[in-house]
């Protein structure tokens, strides 16, 4: 099984099974194992009006491309399905100033995460590290974060990359919000290597720094590949506020979900969603992987 | 940024200050540049004329007239200080010095400097300096100076101003590392800007050192420096530096390696965002010149595994894997070492490269094997894993590299791009100032 190759119909039966029975039961199961040999394909598409999500879209509102040939797609809404939500966490020396105001906006989107919901702190410097795998033990989560202190260099690429290979770890949505501030100066991982495994995760990544992200084109490219979105803010003050409006944001997407059909079945795929109403701005990951690399 | 390439900030900072307070730039250390050695060392106080001028033991010449020493009471409190310090010591002296403000500091210098351009022309010793200084009478002006500097009687009988300004070298050596090792600071900038402008008066006195005959001094300290600043990744003053060590050492494969490992710091991804003077040169050029620079280090010393492993790093990078693979063919790993860790590693990558993905994978693993704890090795075993689709076997050794008790230590990578002398900077460094005490005390 490869990542974009994606999670197939087995995840989308036990997706819409949770939405309509309004259980988070489904979050609990385990990784499913796929031997059939239709795969489908999901797609998590952010649709706004104005820089505000739109709510309350059906199926046939979208329209799917995947390598030009148009897909039938089924939708399901994010908004009552539990998620993992993963926060790689910038401590090097140079975040220091303001790392209590990273720390506390943690806790805040920690604040708002729903039961069955599941969390993991990566917490990297020149080390990668975690207390803790994605769980919802949510104050085990608190006090990783708590016990954190800023020192050390920056290794950005291969946190992210952790991040990513974490975050596939349970069935659900999942949700990563990196925060970093300096400049990369101890990943052992290439940039593009990252990049490229972006495009074969599930995971949509949301980056946030204060003022320019010193590592912008890599950033870039990954939110990019993943179809999140990069955040850069003038000053500290409104970080807990981001991360809980990066959160309301994730859970106001859709997920698309369609079998390909007309196209071959490895290699590169673009994909193309467009929503029929005017007025309306659609972002979601520019394509996806079948097949090993 | 500033934490990274102080010394350039620091030569900004001090072009500025020099700009603001009308100081001469031209006084200013090149450390940057690494050429100190060229650099006229003039004073700025006001010009004097007349019966001021006729006072004053010597005058230098400056743009607007002949101007008087600088500071005398600074001057003797330097040269106090220099005659007190102990070589790599962190002492009374060197703490009153490393105090000092960059004014002060500037104008004692200038004034050692055109003492020794005096004593030089005394000597009967060329001076490109000489007309820029108008003396009032030799004698006068010698004993005068001579005081000022606390020699030895048998130093100012001999007009000998080696032993002072050896040490006068081992103290502003001294002052920057003390100021570099400090831990951070609100002071931190700087302190790291003096700590670059202390080591550029150091360049300056071995430099003059060196054209007077004193070579191995020069070459023991430029080696030690090489490897002091190669240690601290100063990525915009190695260069330069390091081509004036490697023309004094004579290819060196300590500082070979060292030069080596900066073009591979040099074309690594993490200097994609680094100021554009540090990436003026391409990528596959630091690369081309790495390969140069390990290729003298196996002529030089043709058992060197680690600058073999380091040129099939360089290869792999340069898209010539199978040459990375055939030079790693030969070498045989014993124990359990960085170089040997760096075996499995590149080997990996080289296999990797040509597509034998087992193969790969195995040298990965022997890797991990190795240094259990190594970042870099869970992460090769693991992104090999997830290009091959294989999720599980990507997730499992990050999990266990997230939830261990690690330190960068735990990880050769950390190190990687430290090499050669760079690994032994501060023993250089001891070793250097011991053989200034064995050269004897002419102390007063």
């Amino acid at each position: 099984m490869t990542g974009p190759s994606m999670r197939m119909l087995a995840l989308l039966t036990v997706a819409v099974a949770a939405t309509v029975a309004g259980s988070t039961d489904a979050s609990h199961a385990q990784r499913p194992t796929f031997s059939s040999s239709v795969e489908a394909v999901h797609v998590d598409v952010l649709v706004t009006r104005g820089g505000r999500p739109v709510p309350g879209l059906v199926a046939a509102d979208f329209e799917l491309l995947d390598n030009g040939v148009p897909q039938s797609v089924t939708l399901v809404s994010y908004d009552r399905l539990p998620l993992n939500v993963l926060m790689a966490l910038d401590r090097s020396g140079s975040v220091a100033p303001r790392f209590e105001r990273v720390r506390r906006a943690a806790e805040q989107l920690l604040d708002q995460l729903r039961p069955g919901d599941r969390a993991a702190a990566i917490l990297f410097n020149d080390t990668v590290a975690s207390g803790s795998a994605l769980t919802d033990d949510l104050a085990r989560v608190r006090r990783v974060i708590r016990q954190a202190n800023p020192s050390g260099g920056t290794a950005l690429v291969d946190a992210v990359y952790s991040g990513l290979v974490v975050g596939e770890t349970f069935v659900g949505r999942t949700l990563s919000i990196v925060f970093t501030d300096g400049v990369d100066t101890s990943s052992f991982l290439d940039r593009r290597k990252v990049v490229a495994i972006g495009t074969r995760t599930d995971v949509v990544l949301y980056t946030v720094s204060v003022g320019p992200a010193a590592e912008r084109a890599f950033l870039r490219d990954l939110v990019t590949s993943t179809g999140g979105r990069v955040v850069e803010l003038a000053s500290p003050e409104r970080l807990g506020e981001t991360f809980v409006e990066i959160l309301s944001e994730f859970r106001q997407r859709y997920l698309l979900t369609y079998t390909p059909d007309g196209v071959s079945r490895s290699g590169w795929h673009p994909i193309e969603v467009r929503v029929k109403q005017r007025g309306l701005s659609v972002q979601a990951r520019p394509g996806y992987w079948a097949g090993s690399s | 940024v500033i934490s990274r390439f102080p010394l350039l900030v620091s030569v900004a900072v001090l072009t500025i200050t020099a700009l603001v307070r009308g100081i001469p730039q031209h006084v200013l250390p090149r450390v940057a540049a690494g050429s100190i050695a060229a650099a006229p060392i003039v004073a700025w106080p006001p010009a004097v004329a007349g019966r001021q001028a006729q006072n004053s033991p010597f005058l230098y010449k400056g743009s607007d007239g002949w101007r008087r020493p600088f500071a005398p009471e600074a001057l003797r409190e330097w040269a106090a200080a220099v005659q007190h310090h102990t070589p790599g010591a962190v002492d009374e002296s060197l703490r009153t010095i490393a105090e000092w403000p960059y004014a002060r500091l500037a104008g004692a210098i200038a004034d050692a400097d055109a003492i020794g351009t005096i004593v030089r022309q005394r000597r009967g010793q060329p001076d490109p300096r000489a007309s820029s200084i108008r003396i009032r009478g030799y004698q006068a002006a010698l004993s005068e100076a001579l005081e000022l500097l606390q020699l030895s009687p048998d130093a100012a009988a001999a007009l000998d101003l080696t032993g002072l300004f050896k040490r006068a070298a081992a103290l502003h050596t001294d002052i920057a590392v003390a100021k570099w090792t400090t831990t951070a600071s609100a002071d931190e900038w700087t302190e790291s800007s003096m700590a670059s402008y202390h080591l550029g008066i150091a360049n300056a006195i071995v430099d003059r050192l060196r054209v007077d005959g004193h070579a191995s001094f020069a070459r023991l300290w430029y080696r030690a420096t090489a490897a002091l600043l190669h240690s601290r990744h100063e990525v915009l003053a190695q260069p330069v530096f390091l081509e004036s060590t490697l023309a004094i050492t004579r290819d060196d494969p300590g500082v070979l390696l060292m030069a080596g490992a900066l073009r591979e710091l040099l074309a690594s991804p993490r200097m994609e965002v680094a100021p554009l003077s540090a990436r003026s040169v391409s990528r596959q050029a630091h690369l081309r010149e790495a390969e140069r620079l390990y290729r003298r280090v196996l002529e030089v010393d043709g058992g060197s595994a680690e600058a073999r492993v380091r040129l099939a790093r360089v290869l792999v990078h340069l898209d010539r894997p199978q040459a990375a693979s055939d030079l790693l063919s030969g070498v045989r790993v014993e124990g359990r070492n960085p170089t040997a860790y760096f075996v499995h590693l590149v080997r990996g990558e080289a296999d990797e490269a040509l597509g034998r993905l087992d193969a790969a994978r195995h040298s990965y693993l022997e890797a991990l094997a190795m240094y259990p704890n190594a970042q870099s090795g869970a992460l090769a075993v693991s992104h090999l894993a997830r290009r091959q689709g294989e999720r599980d076997a990507a997730t499992r050794p990050i999990v266990q590299m997230l939830e261990s008790a690690r330190s960068p230590a735990d990880d050769p990578w950390t190190g990687y791009f430290v090499a050669g002398d760079g690994e032994r900077a501060e023993a250089l460094l001891a070793a250097l100032w011991a053989a200034l005490q064995e050269e004897g005390d002419d102390r007063p």
